[in-house]
């Protein structure tokens, strides 16, 4: 009884004990995370303490991800008699900015924006590389993937025009 | 790692083959061009210490670097151009052959080439990149090829060969 009361009296004492991981001394240490579930998770305490960090940075990396989608919507808004359509997707590696543009070929004038534009939102936002392409609507399919892509500029529409009977 | 003159073979080559491909294949001559364009780049890269491993690196490189700014800005629509345009199903709607002298390879390719050589402080007196206009000859297999069926030699064409 003595023991289980003292052994009742460490538990509780030590869920008020931080758990202290410590980069420098836990950094290649086993971690186990036990969650509700079942699963059993084992990470290094470096690879606890970098997901920590990407949390507290994905929160801020979302709010430049908002501007710059303000920034290149008023962008392209400006830049309406050459550009038709605009969407955004991210990808691991970057963010990819594609723009359907009003003349059915590549159009030169823009992609000399574009290239301004580029570096601008590269060195202006916190977000990581980004890069800008031109594509025709024909092609938007092979490019995007619909499930990651958003619109920010242009009427929606079909990419391709349906069959018609 | 490949040295500097290794990068600056290697973009003399690709200029030659630029010259060999037919007028057919606009996506292609953009791709080669973009190519050339990757070669001079890392040529001013290596001469700089600098290795890049991807495409992404290196486009990083030059964003984020002043001393390449006039690269960059020459060099980002043969990038982007050269991803896209040889994976559509039309290129030649979207690029088209007449505009890739005056619009890929003057506006672009040669500035983006001088820039190099300014910066590293050479003169590799780099001959006109000038286009086929046809598709080039292919000698029949079967027969020898008749003396009229030869590709005619364009006096102003660069002998490519001793100029590079």
């Amino acid at each position: 009884m003595m023991d289980g009361l003292a052994s009742m009296s460490k538990t509780d004492s030590k869920k008020n004990e931080p758990i202290s991981i410590d980069e420098a001394t836990d950094g290649s240490r086993p971690v186990v995370l036990r969650p509700e579930n079942n699963d059993i998770f084992v990470r290094t305490g470096k690879q606890v303490i970098a997901g920590c960090s990407l949390g507290i940075s994905l929160e801020l990396w979302l709010d430049e991800l908002s501007s710059l989608i303000a920034y290149v919507t008023q962008w392209t808004e400006q830049h309406s008699k050459k550009v038709d359509a605009c969407f955004i997707e991210p990808r691991p590696r970057c963010i990819m900015l594609f723009f359907v543009p009003i003349s059915k070929s590549f159009d030169f004038d823009l992609a000399d924006d574009l290239v301004q534009l580029n570096a601008k939102v590269i060195k202006d936002f916190n977000v990581g590389m980004v890069e800008t392409h031109q594509i025709p609507y024909s092609e938007l399919e092979r490019f995007l993937n619909p499930s990651m892509a958003k619109q920010i500029y242009g009427e929606p529409r079909q990419s391709h025009s349906p069959v018609e009977a | 790692m490949a040295s500097r003159d290794s990068h600056i073979v290697q973009w003399k080559h690709n200029r030659e083959f630029i010259c060999t491909i037919s007028a057919d294949y606009p996506d292609w001559i953009v791709t080669a061009c973009f190519y050339v364009g990757v070669h001079a780049i890392d040529t001013l890269l290596a001469h700089d210490k600098i290795y890049p491993t991807s495409h992404d690196y290196r486009n990083e490189v030059l964003v984020k670097t002043n001393r390449y700014s006039l690269i960059y800005r020459a060099y980002n629509p043969l990038y982007t151009l050269s991803r896209t345009v040889r994976y559509f199903a039309n290129p030649k709607d979207w690029i088209r052959f007449q505009d890739l002298q005056p619009k890929v390879i003057e506006r672009y390719l040669y500035p983006l080439e001088k820039s190099v050589q300014n910066l590293i402080g050479i003169d590799l007196g780099l001959p006109k990149i000038l286009l086929s206009q046809q598709a080039p000859f292919i000698q029949p297999q079967s027969k020898p090829a008749h003396p009229s069926h030869q590709t005619p030699v364009d006096p102003n064409q660069p002998d490519m060969g001793k100029k590079l």
